[in-house]
């Protein structure tokens, strides 16, 4: 049994006019426990919808998410979810703001204190658990968004864009980091992007959406050569990758907006 | 999102025109008492040569004498602290009930949508202007010169509290509902502590207010307070005693303003 599992999910939201306005249709696709998964689409194709779908944040119109069989009707504590944005809380400290979700589940505030300390030193951030946000970097703020997403110890991570406003340096190092991270905890992983190096490149299956309104366009396993270690660099570097990349760019069909 | 980091430009900062070295060992405080000093002295020079008129004008020698005078028979403390006393509850009972409310206004929409308006009227309302009615209701006590200096800092408070909740990052919101949060741990770990800037900034502003609420309260009906005796000089043409009155106000309100930003660096954390 898979263990995320979606099946026939459509959504739609009603425009201003009345119209309804239909983002996607029919998505139905499995993922295994331990997968790296990226949902590459356009923008505007419904890929952070779906997201917001997987996480219980908004019910589908139709179809089903099950986690391990179990139906998804709302925030799930096995579902943990990162944004583009870091979302640190400015007037918290790093160790604060990554126990935030402990504190609110009700885990007693040493133990609380002692997984985030565990965590930030273990993930490169020990020495700022004191320090504000406003005194990190963007590549820091982002890592320390991730553990605070680590901490609640989820089953499953999304991921929407997480790198997307970091500079180029920080964002391989982070790519590569949160794929080692999500291998070492055994977590599933899901990354919505836009970004096709990005996706081939950290992921294990490739999913491409398409279309309005959205569905599967492309469902591609990624299978890379690599020698020594999978790093973001190295795997760019795989034979194999310019024709994922490939294979990808092509299901994308970017045409400009009114020009098709 | 290093903002830290300065643009690379390729030309070195221009350094500023320096002041000579003398002055900014001196430091800003040293200048500012200098200046002062010269202006209190031209001033005095001015009216013992009557080229001003001492009478119109007063005079720092007069102000001094005024001042041995009401310390001595005791009225400049008495009057300093009930208008003191004045202006503080008004602005703590003000502030609190406003800030309460207006972070309150975040659980109900409906009510919010109900209450703004009226909100937004009176704040328009110059608080004054409820002075006669206050003062025809509460009498010429101190009673009315607080709640005038409440009606004057209250609706300040309510607006910007409300404000700043409207202003908070709705995916925070989401984040913290996705990992179970009630509507209460929000409003106590999101709403509050992001509001607190803006809270804050009203504060500064409601310092003033509740100054101008209690001495315009006393200027109309009273029978003590700084605004009393400021009042009751200008009409005996005590310029003298006018100023000392004028002088006490301005050191009341900076002490105010400093215990306010003692304040907001204690609890207002994490800024930069």
């Amino acid at each position: 049994m898979p263990h995320l599992e979606l099946t026939g999910i459509s959504q739609a939201f009603r425009r201003p006019d009345g119209t309804l306005h239909r983002v996607l249709a029919e998505c139905s696709f499995g993922i295994e426990r331990g997968q790296f998964v990226s949902i590459v689409g356009p923008s505007g194709s419904g890929k952070t919808t779906l997201f917001n779908v997987i996480a219980g944040l908004a019910a589908p119109q139709s179809g089903s998410v099950t986690i391990g069989g179990t139906p998804v009707d709302g925030p799930s504590t096995r579902v943990s979810y990162m944004l583009q944005k870091d979302l640190l809380m400015p007037w918290r400290t790093t160790l604060e703001n990554v126990t935030l979700g402990l504190e609110i589940r009700g885990v007693p505030l040493r133990e609380a204190r002692r997984r985030g300390t565990e965590l930030l030193e273990r993930y490169g951030l020990s020495g700022s658990e004191n320090v504000y946000p406003s005194a990190l970097s963007g590549g820091m703020r982002q890592r320390a968004a991730l553990i605070r997403t680590l901490v609640l110890e989820p089953e499953i991570v999304l991921l929407d864009e997480p790198f997307s406003a970091l500079d180029y340096q920080t964002r391989l190092m982070l790519e590569g980091d949160v794929r080692r991270i999500m291998g070492e905890r055994g977590c599933t992983a899901i990354l919505v992007t836009h970004d096709i190096d990005e996706a081939v490149s950290i992921s294990d299956r490739v999913i491409v959406l398409g279309g309005k309104p959205a569905s599967i366009k492309l469902d591609l396993s990624i299978e890379l050569t690599i020698e020594g270690v999978r790093t973001p660099a190295t795997a760019r570097e795989a034979p194999e990758f310019r024709s994922y990349h490939k294979a990808v760019w092509e299901q994308l069909d970017v045409t400009l907006p009114g020009a098709a | 999102m290093t903002s830290d980091a300065k643009p690379f430009t390729g030309v070195a900062p221009r350094p500023r025109a320096a002041s000579p070295s003398w002055l900014r060992r001196a430091g800003v405080p040293a200048v500012q008492l200098a200046i002062l000093a010269v202006i209190i002295a031209a001033w005095q020079l001015c009216a013992d040569a009557h080229l001003i008129n001492g009478q119109l004008f007063g005079t720092p020698s007069g102000i001094v004498k005024s001042a041995r005078q009401t310390i001595a028979d005791g009225s400049l403390l008495t009057d300093t602290w009930l208008t003191v006393y004045e202006t503080i509850t008004g602005f703590i009972l003000g502030t609190l009930l406003g800030s309460v409310l207006g972070l309150g206004l975040w659980y109900s929409r409906f009510v919010a949508r109900v209450v703004e308006p009226a909100a937004v009227a009176f704040n328009g309302v110059p608080k004054i202007a409820l002075g006669p009615l206050i003062i025809i209701w509460l009498g010429a006590g101190t009673e009315s010169k607080i709640v005038l200096a409440f009606v004057s800092t209250f609706v300040v408070a309510l607006l910007a509290a409300y404000g700043a909740t409207r202003e908070v990052d709705r995916d925070l919101v989401t984040l913290l509902r996705s990992v179970g949060a009630s509507r209460w741990q929000i409003f106590r770990k999101l709403l509050v502590p992001s509001a607190m800037p803006t809270m804050f900034a009203a504060m500064r502003i409601n310092v003033g207010f509740a100054l101008v609420g209690a001495v315009v309260g006393e200027f109309i009906s009273s029978q003590h307070g700084l605004g009393h005796a400021v009042f009751v000089a200008g009409n005996l043409f005590d310029l003298n005693t006018v100023w000392l009155g004028i002088i006490v106000l301005s050191l009341v309100a900076a002490i105010m303003y400093s215990c306010l930003a003692f304040a907001e660096r204690a609890l207002v954390k994490g800024r930069s």
